[in-house]
């Protein structure tokens, strides 16, 4: 690569954390840092001393995001509810898929004639192993997808924080329909057997629903802090 | 040096003014302008660009990507029908604000 160019892309990864940049901004403010620097070196200056001057002269990054947020308002919240619905649309799958799980689980244990409480243990230690595995997962294709780094540079705050909001509120209607469905079960099998089921999953599900948003909320705040400073060297 | 607040205030005019004359893009623009004002206004070079797209938001100017002199891609920008009207109207207005300040200063007022 051109030692200009490294200089360039350098400089594009560190104004990638902002959201108001669009790519035709970026493309624009290259192509004036190259003028410059061109025209820097004509002058006499080392082509480090020409982009140092014409970086400084075109503002700092957050100069830049703060001017152009005024211009570009509209596309910065498009880009948000985006976030926003892939957050909501991404939290909808996974619960589904550790759903699934955990029903799995639940019919393996009845099958097997494992008592109520074990069932219900077994349920919710596949959930939450289904959870630890797509968090996992995430963090590993982190590394490798651009899309997913423009994700957590930009996209996180939105996505995670909606997708946190939808896991609170299935914590309340979870626990509502638990309920529901308890006493629906309770007109057709024994209540013994329903109240041990029932106590092992509700603690169950009350103390993992918890520790599944205070885990997400930390590894995107640790996701975040990471891409930052990958940004920033 | 010319102050921060007149110098944003004085953007949108000396655009429509450069433009005048004929398409141009960014880099160009601000170095016409740096030398026109030997170097008295000197542009924090980034900020011209959402200057620039506020603009063609009102419909001043029209913008498109070209392949400059360079070799590589451009984005040129030149005057829409309404940019090149309001010239006549910020004219009036910096002619206005200058005269006034000439009358008290006993200079000579602009007589354009």
């Amino acid at each position: 690569m051109h030692d200009v160019d490294k200089l360039i892309a350098n400089w594009k990864s560190s104004i990638a954390t902002s959201e108001a940049l669009r790519n035709d901004d970026l493309d624009e403010l290259e192509e004036h840092l190259r003028c410059a620097v061109e025209r820097y070196q004509q002058k006499g200056l080392s082509l480090e001393d020409a982009f140092f001057l014409a970086e400084r002269k075109l503002g700092s990054p957050g100069q830049l995001d703060g001017e152009f947020s005024k211009t570009n308002i509209d596309y910065i919240w498009t880009q948000r509810i985006a976030w926003m619905l892939i957050g909501f649309v991404l939290m909808s799958v996974a619960f589904r898929m550790v759903g699934f799980v955990g029903r799995i689980a639940f019919w393996t244990g009845m099958s097997v004639s494992l008592s109520p409480a074990l069932t219900a243990v077994a349920q919710n230690a596949a959930i939450a192993i289904a959870w630890s595995g797509l968090l996992y997962l995430l963090i590993r294709a982190r590394h490798n997808d651009r899309g997913l780094r423009r994700f957590f540079r930009q996209g996180s705050r939105w996505s995670l924080t909606t997708a946190v909001l939808i896991v609170a509120a299935m914590f309340l209607l979870i626990e509502a329909t638990n309920m529901a469905s308890q006493v629906v079960m309770s007109r057709t099998v024994s209540v013994s057997t329903i109240g041990e089921y029932a106590l092992a999953n509700v603690i169950g599900g009350t103390v993992l629903q918890p520790l599944v948003i205070i885990a997400s909320l930390v590894t995107a705040i640790l996701l975040r802090r990471q891409s930052r400073c990958e940004t920033s060297t | 040096m010319i102050s921060k607040e007149l110098i944003g205030a004085s953007a949108k005019p000396l655009v429509l003014s450069v433009l005048a004359q004929g398409e141009d893009y960014g880099y160009s623009i601000i170095q016409r302008v740096r030398q026109l004002s030997e170097d008295q206004i000197e542009w924090t070079e980034g900020m011209l660009y959402p200057v620039l797209h506020r603009m063609e938001k009102e419909g001043l100017l029209v913008s498109s990507w070209q392949v400059g002199d360079s070799g590589r891609k451009r984005k040129y920008y030149r005057l829409s029908k309404t940019g090149a009207k309001s010239i006549a109207r910020e004219q009036a207005q910096w002619i206005a604000v200058h005269n006034t300040l000439a009358k008290l200063w006993g200079m000579k007022p602009c007589t354009t």
